[in-house]
């Protein structure tokens, strides 16, 4: 991929605050026009590397940052060309609506006809045509991110950068804006960056994901990647594999790998970076909806005999209803497994045997 | 038990009670307003000094203008209360904004600053008074009025700009430095407007203070005469400009008044328009 692509790029970037490395030797870009999501648990580093994209906050070390092209590791927030949709809105409680949206026009001395026009048009994209002269106490919390969003997107920044912009709405008004997000990046084709815990949003929205653990990225990938193929076991937890299993490599086959636990052979897809040497230790790691439990007697077609499956004998110990689905936990030779059960499972104590897909299957590097 | 809940009354229960909160209240405000309103009558009255209201005439307000000895402490008053206002306004900004920013220390800063507030006035003018002009052997006149209003009067506008600076958002700095914002245009752009009913509010306190300011002012003053001062000579003089201290007065409360009244307008109607914008 070519250098000019790179809308923004951070090499080797450390950030400590007195004895607390907050970040600790970030690589990554940003293509030109990409949806680009940093994943990430609080304290990972998610938000202070946004805040040093945004100049918010001077790097302790990076050995390059440029946004467009242009070396900005000395360059303040108010010099850079990118703008923050912050969590906590940042509005200024002073200024009407239209005049937060005109607020960065203003600093940069557009005439105020022209400010206002465009400002009015920015906040009709948002549906907030109707509230131009509005105070901002009176609005609601999702109207609030909308004039937020407007007062950055009216600058046409390079980058436009959101902080968890979603994480003080309900359920319904969230889904809503996922949708109104992923349209207006459609719309302006500008790159966003978005910053999230929620491994929902990044992968509803995201052309990338950047998934960060104790300042360091981890995994860097699709949506589909990071949540087929996590790449180590922080990845597999934070993308929802209820299931993680310690074992060691009995076979290597290409990528498929076979890892022994105990006496059971368990076949998965390998999803390190570097093949692994046989009795290596490594984790296998699968989702608990793609178990199936078997009765006694069934055949062993759903089963054993498969080989396209793993299968285990199992007894019930606990079933949990959810509404939607079932937590069934069953005792196994490799553990307690967990199955989600979309379908009335019938008698659980009646079963004896999970199975679910190899391909589903992922072995990683123990860490 | 049957006995004490249909018997007579306990003595805490008696209705008369209802009636002291009143009438005590009434008491208190007449001790304070009386001798503003008497004041006021006498102020319009041909004999103020005999104490007995009327026949009412303007005599007393046209002669005023006659009798113009009352202007040049008026003069030094105003410009020094207006010296100290703006100076603690500004002082009381600067620190005002930093002291809620700093990670420690804000409060034994707060507690140094706003201690002159408990110290007498007397043992401050008498310390000042002999500090300078003893001590160090300096001429004393309006400059140093100026220090020892300056210092009364800084801890009330320091106050006022707390009240509003804590509860300053400063991730507001953040985004408008986002938006494209320096230093200077995020302070007179988002924090003077959103600090701004403090600041007011701090500076017309020390102008009050600094105008009313009498037991200082008389260690401080040097050959300079304020108004506080000039009146109280004026009134325990029994000279004949004794009559023109009512009107003087008069006039004095109303501007005082109006003052006071804009600065807590300022201070809780904004604090409160400021709350609800959160």
């Amino acid at each position: 991929m070519n250098q000019s692509d790179h809308i923004f790029t951070i090499k080797n970037l450390s950030q400590t605050y007195g004895a607390i490395d907050a970040l600790r030797g970030v690589s990554c870009h940003a293509v030109r026009g990409e949806f680009l999501t940093i994943l990430g648990s609080s304290g990972s580093g998610k938000s202070t590397m946004l805040r040093i994209l945004a100049g918010l906050e001077m790097p302790s070390h990076v050995d390059e940052l440029t946004l467009d092209g242009v070396d900005v590791s000395n360059v303040p927030a108010n010099r850079r060309n990118v703008s923050t949709v912050f969590q906590h809105y940042g509005l200024f409680p002073h200024l009407s609506v239209v005049e937060n949206v005109e607020y960065g026009l203003r600093v940069r001395k557009v005439p105020s006809a022209v400010r206002r026009a465009e400002a009015a048009k920015m906040l009709n994209m948002v549906q907030l045509g109707d509230f131009l002269e509005a105070n901002i106490s009176k609005l609601s919390g999702g109207q609030k991110q909308r004039v937020a969003l407007a007062r950055s997107l009216v600058l046409q920044p390079a980058v436009l950068l959101l902080d968890e912009p979603l994480g003080a709405l309900d359920e319904k008004l969230r889904f809503e804006m996922q949708s109104e997000l992923v349209r207006l990046h459609e719309e302006f084709g500008m790159t966003f960056v978005y910053v999230t815990h929620s491994q929902e949003e990044a992968l509803t929205m995201s052309d990338r994901i950047l998934l960060m653990d104790k300042g360091q990225i981890v995994q860097d990938g699709t949506p589909q990647e990071i949540f087929d193929r996590p790449n180590c076991r922080f990845a597999a937890e934070f993308m929802g594999m209820e299931n993680i299993i310690e074992g060691t490599v009995s076979s290597v086959d290409g990528a498929t790998i076979t890892a022994a636990i105990g006496e059971t052979l368990i076949t998965g897809m390998w999803a390190g970076s570097r093949m692994p040497e046989p009795s290596q230790p490594v984790i296998c790691a699968f989702r608990s909806e793609k178990l199936r439990c078997t009765a006694a007697g069934a055949g062993a077609g759903a089963g054993a005999g498969d080989d396209a499956l793993n299968s285990i004998q199992c007894n019930i110990e606990k079933d949990v209803y959810r509404g939607k689905y079932h937590d069934a936990f069953f005792a196994t030779p490799i553990g307690p497994l967990r199955a989600r059960l979309w379908e009335a499972p019938g008698d659980l104590a009646k079963m004896t045997r999970l199975s679910w897909p190899k391909s589903q299957t992922v072995i990683l590097p123990s860490d | 038990m049957q006995s004490r809940k249909t018997g007579s009354a306990h003595w805490s229960e008696a209705s008369i009670w209802k009636a002291v909160g009143p009438l005590s209240g009434l008491l208190a405000l007449s001790w304070i307003y009386l001798p503003i309103l008497w004041l006021i009558v006498m102020s319009v009255s041909a004999e103020p000094l005999s104490g007995f209201p009327g026949p009412f005439t303007s005599r007393h307000y046209a002669e005023l203008f006659v009798q113009s000895g009352w202007v040049a402490p008026l003069m030094h008053s105003f410009w020094l209360a207006f010296a100290v206002a703006l100076v603690s306004m500004i002082c009381a900004t600067m620190i005002g904004r930093a002291v809620p920013r700093l990670r420690r220390g804000g409060l034994p800063i707060t507690a140094v600053v706003l201690l002159p507030l408990m110290v007498p006035g007397v043992v401050i003018g008498t310390a000042m008074f002999l500090y300078l002009r003893v001590f160090l052997g300096f001429k004393l006149g309006l400059w140093s009025l100026f220090a020892g209003h300056f210092v009364w009067a800084f801890p009330f506008s320091l106050l006022a700009v707390l009240v509003v600076s804590f509860r300053f958002d400063t991730r507001l700095l953040d985004a408008a430095a986002d938006l494209g914002s320096g230093p200077w245009e995020r302070f007179w752009r988002i924090e003077v407007p959103l600090l701004k009913d403090g600041i007011i509010a701090g500076g017309l306190f020390a102008f009050l203070l600094s105008f009313n300011e009498i037991a200082r002012s008389i260690y401080l003053k040097g050959k300079v005469e304020t108004l506080p001062v000039y009146l109280w000579q004026q009134a325990s003089s029994h000279s004949s400009t004794v009559p023109l201290i009512f009107p003087l007065n008069v006039i004095i409360l109303l501007a005082s008044a109006v003052l006071v009244g804009v600065a807590f307008w300022l201070l809780f109607h904004g604090a409160r328009h400021q709350e609800s914008q959160r």
